[in-house]
């Protein structure tokens, strides 16, 4: 059967240090294309770095090359400690859980680099767990309705069912508008169909759920097996649906293919698609329309 | 370096997590006590405040009128356009510098953007009504001293469950407090 898969198929599936230093190379080059704030010196050698690693023909030249691009993320973020998204500071993360893995000997490496993918996707979903239940303005369901109310999710599906929703969002961008051009301190009122308020409410409770299970997931992903994975590929599409986090969330399968083990290598190739439609999909703009 | 990793992978990957939460922690504080937008600074608290986009940074000068020097009015670029290139320098780094500041105003690099706007000659005649639109060309203009200036950061919060949008003041700093 795998001499039948295709060579790409293969790469990802049987090599999958090799594979995660070509994908972390694919993710940064889409993050440097996905912001205004980064260095475009330090990214550029970090994108050839990230290269050089993945072409790397030795491991010692491979760690080498992966120090120097964590070196230039690492000076990138610093640079714009405050002003640099989440993105910026994962992917510097995952670099040097590379790095870490890629200091190992051979037999070493793939146990290491599971052992790091599985400490970020812990902490990353864990913080932003406990950071979602400590925010008032996340927990009464205001975060995510004001983002429906923005036109940011599901505009076109809710114009399925609500007709005059597009009036209704321009209704709302006026008094955001309005509200914005004073410096003072100011309220507005808006009237909210009830179906919005609904679908804000669930959403809000759906996405706290959704990452506490990968979170317990994550803890048994060995007895889980095939089914840790699929779980965290169906809350990537969940978000996916949602919003354009494209670039976020091809870090997620990073981390989900680092996780992957020998009965779970037909996951990798998976990952890989998944984070080439991604960056691509992101690169292009390209949407479906149904939930953009 | 290399060896030394090699050496305890157990304990390198217990520092890459100790690392990770620090800076989590570090922003987690930070947000929690100051104006650092809980989706700035690696704490992954994205998704929990109002977007850094809703966000205004505005000029205070003498007279009650106000400028917003982020997100920039078009009569703001127009005028930045029309001027001599030393002057459309300053004026596009101190919109730059209002623009990062918006992230995390604290008293240090509002001082600085207060400093900064102190040298420029602001047109007069400003019509808040007008969404903060620019005189004509030729107006009056004028340099303002640096403690008549005064800088605030306001919010805009979407809460459909209450029904409403709210702006808020989350920062000031006045000209007499620069440090």
């Amino acid at each position: 059967m795998s001499g039948l898969a295709p060579r790409g198929w293969q790469f990802f599936r049987d090599r999958p240090m090799d594979g995660a230093v070509v994908l972390f190379t694919m993710i940064l080059f889409g993050f440097v294309n996905n912001g205004s704030y980064q260095s475009g010196w330090a990214t550029f050698l970090g994108v050839l770095a990230g290269l050089a690693a993945a072409l790397a023909g030795s491991d010692a030249a491979r760690f080498r090359a992966l120090a120097v691009a964590c070196g230039m993320i690492a000076l990138m973020v610093w640079v714009n400690y405050y002003r640099s998204a989440n993105h910026g500071f994962m992917i510097l993360w995952i670099g040097l859980a590379l790095l870490l893995a890629a200091a190992c000997p051979p037999g070493g490496q793939e146990p290491a680099l599971r052992r790091n993918a599985a400490i970020l996707l812990g902490l990353l979903m864990g913080i932003a767990l406990i950071q979602k239940l400590r925010s008032p303005y996340y927990m009464q369901g205001d975060l995510l309705g004001g983002l429906l109310l923005e036109g940011e999710i599901y505009r076109n599906l809710l114009t399925l069912i609500l007709p005059d929703w597009p009036m209704k969002l321009v209704e709302y961008r006026v008094a955001a508008h309005n509200l914005m051009v004073s410096p003072d301190p100011a309220v507005a009122g808006v009237a909210v169909p009830a179906l919005v308020l609904w679908l804000a409410r669930w959403m809000t409770v759906g996405s706290l759920v959704a990452q506490g299970v990968i979170e317990v997931a994550l803890l048994f992903r060995r007895r889980l097996g095939w089914l840790f994975h699929a779980l965290l590929l169906g809350f990537v599409a969940v978000v996916y649906s949602t919003r354009d986090e494209n670039v976020f969330l091809s870090m997620n399968c990073l981390l989900g293919y680092c996780l992957t083990d020998d009965r779970s290598r037909d996951f990798r190739p998976v990952y890989a698609l998944a984070v080439l439609y991604l960056l691509l999909a992101g690169a292009m703009g390209l949407r479906p329309w149904i939930i953009s | 370096m290399r060896r030394l990793m090699a050496r305890s992978p157990l304990t390198s990957s217990a520092v890459l997590a100790a690392l990770v939460l620090g800076v989590a922690a570090h922003q987690f504080w930070l947000s929690a006590t100051g104006p650092l937008s809980a989706w700035k600074g690696g704490g992954f608290g994205m998704y929990t405040t109002p977007h850094i986009n809703a966000r205004a940074v505005w000029l205070h000068l003498p007279g009650g009128q106000a400028i917003r020097l982020h997100p920039p009015t078009a009569a703001t670029l127009d005028w930045i356009d029309s001027s001599a290139p030393a002057g459309a320098a300053h004026l596009a780094a101190l919109l730059h510098a209002a623009e990062v500041m918006r992230t995390n105003p604290t008293a240090e690099n509002a001082s600085a953007l207060l400093r900064q706007a102190a040298v420029v000659k602001w047109p007069g005649g400003l019509d808040p009504a007008l969404g903060l639109g620019w005189p004509a060309a030729g107006a009056d203009s004028q340099r303002h001293d640096l403690t008549a200036l005064s800088l605030s950061v306001t919010e805009l919060a979407r809460r459909p469950f209450a029904g409403q949008f709210g702006q808020s003041v989350i920062f000031t700093l006045s000209g007499g407090d620069v440090r």
